[in-house]
């Protein structure tokens, strides 16, 4: 009966993470029309709010509790949704020119959550070089499936995985991977008035045809929390994040057609959290603020024995 | 205290979380008309065999035959009723069969470009080439003028592929000149000119937000 329930679950969840995340990155094609126009430099300024959107997004939410039994069945199967608000400097940036255009007046062109209209730089003889609009999005939510299972010598692993192939339509393919681990440190530091644990976890998220979006994030952490009463559990963390991506497009040029890869720079950042757990019997409910790469918070619902 | 107490104050200590943070609040599917670039570009092989001292050849090119807006617009997902603007933002030369005698140069060259009934514009202005040797993309000064008649085509075009009509006086004539050294030899090499055209359309997309 358990296994039934959590069966229907888990698809509900992760037919949930996956539509979201589809949603969150929307149309792959159109991203990858406008990456085409644009040099890897541009690229990078295009798709500059990305790296630490993506990075505070997927680092957020892993580990809600340092309470891990030493031995027993645990498992909770639920949805994270996490998020983060752009600034308003985000929304431009200075492109360079490209091969073959002179600019005569430099320009604010939006970046891809910027303004939607596009901007025209003028340029040598009277040329001109139109810079792609973005997609006017203030703030960046994912929701993402996650399975925790333990626990063996206060160990619990925590899992993450969507995936979704649209074929040839424009979504294309998102997958999201992650994998991680916590474990109790209580049995180490004796009389502490709080449950303490060391965690890990290792994610990987592409989405578009042919890895238009590739992006590879690590997170450490060590969390705090306390059991006040019969349900509330507060909870602390602090870790560290890094984070890698790289864009692959196509780019037609002189009639024949390249294939780019750009690096992004890395983004490595301390993270904290603080948040709230309420563990009820089969429903565990969280919310927390974090400050990683940016600022943002998250919440989730699991179902499940076990916090 | 019973549980359907404690589920409204957890909602609101879970709400005042997230309004300490300045965070995210529930996205909503919403509608964009999101303006999209374009790069596009085309080219054009002129072959200068038997010029002796002095450059001077016409290179007739119609380049509403040799670029497809329809396909490019099509590739990138735009409606063509959704396209905007089409204009030119560069041009480069390149020569791509080198001459057998070496030390060939081309200097004091340009380039006009006349679009029937319209009178020859300045389009590439002074620019000079060793031509003895295969060399890449460079970038041509450009004159105002020239472009301008180039856009007008542009134009035309784009106005021409919205109405389904072919366009008219899209043969432009692009008159070389030039002084060729050494004196007394005959050339024979090819170069390319290469147009890169900017484009914008629209297009709607839903995002979360």
């Amino acid at each position: 009966m358990l296994s039934r329930m959590l069966s229907r679950m888990l698809r509900t969840v992760m037919a949930a993470g996956a539509l979201t995340l589809a949603l969150a990155a929307p149309s792959y094609a159109q991203l990858s029309a406008n990456l085409g126009a644009l040099t890897p430099d541009n690229v990078k300024g295009y798709l500059d709010p990305l790296p630490k959107a993506l990075s505070s997004t997927l680092n957020m939410a892993e580990f809600t509790s340092a309470k891990i039994p030493l031995a027993g069945f645990n498992l909770t199967v639920g949805i994270e949704a996490m998020g983060v608000t752009f600034a308003d400097k985000d929304r431009t940036y200075s492109p360079k020119d490209p091969s073959g255009f002179t600019s005569t007046a430099s320009v604010a062109a939006p970046t891809v959550i910027g303004d939607v209209l596009s901007v025209q730089q003028p340029g040598q003889g009277g040329t001109t070089l139109f810079h792609p609009g973005g997609f006017d999005i203030s703030q960046f939510v994912i929701a993402v499936p996650q399975v925790s299972i333990g626990s063996v010598m206060g160990t619990r692993a925590v899992l993450r995985w969507v995936q979704f192939d649209a074929g040839n339509s424009e979504l294309g393919k998102i997958k999201l991977l992650g994998i991680g681990v916590q474990h109790s440190l209580n049995r180490y530091i004796q009389g502490l008035p709080f449950d303490v644990a060391a965690g890990a976890m290792y994610q990987t998220f592409s989405l578009g045809n042919d890895k238009l979006i590739d992006t590879k994030a690590m997170h450490g952490e060590i969390t705090a929390s306390k059991k006040v009463g019969l349900f509330f559990q507060p909870y602390v963390g602090i870790g560290y994040d890094t984070f890698k991506m790289e864009v692959n497009y196509d780019q037609t040029v002189g009639g024949s057609n390249q294939s780019l890869n750009v690096m992004f720079d890395d983004q490595n950042s301390f993270h904290g959290t603080v948040g709230l757990l309420l563990g009820f019997p089969m429903v565990k409910l969280h919310a927390q603020v974090d400050q990683g790469a940016e600022t943002g918070a998250a919440i989730g619902l699991r179902f499940g024995l076990g916090n | 205290m019973k549980m359907r107490h404690i589920i409204p104050l957890a909602l609101v200590a879970f709400a005042g979380l997230s309004l300490g943070a300045g965070c995210p609040t529930v996205p909503k599917i919403e509608d964009r008309v999101v303006e999209l670039a374009l790069g596009a570009s085309t080219t054009v092989s002129i072959p200068a065999v038997g010029v002796v001292n002095v450059y001077n050849q016409d290179a007739p090119y119609d380049l509403a035959l040799d670029f497809n807006l329809n396909k490019t617009l099509s590739d990138a997902g735009v409606d063509l009723a959704d396209a905007k603007d089409i204009k030119l933002s560069g041009i480069s030369y390149r020569v791509t069969v080198p001459d057998p005698n070496s030390g060939r140069t081309i200097t004091g060259a340009t380039v006009r470009a006349q679009r029937p009934p319209g009178t020859s514009q300045l389009l590439i202005s002074s620019f000079s080439q060793n031509v003895d040797t295969v060399s890449g993309w460079t970038k041509a000064p450009l004159d105002s003028a020239g472009v301008t008649v180039i856009n007008g085509l542009l134009t035309d075009m784009l106005a021409s592929a919205k109405s389904g009509t072919p366009v008219a006086n899209s043969l432009i004539n692009y008159h070389v000149n030039g002084t060729s050294t050494p004196t007394g030899l005959s050339t024979s090499f090819t170069w390319e000119i290469r147009f890169d055209l900017t484009i914008v359309g629209s297009i709607t997309v839903k995002v979360l937000n």
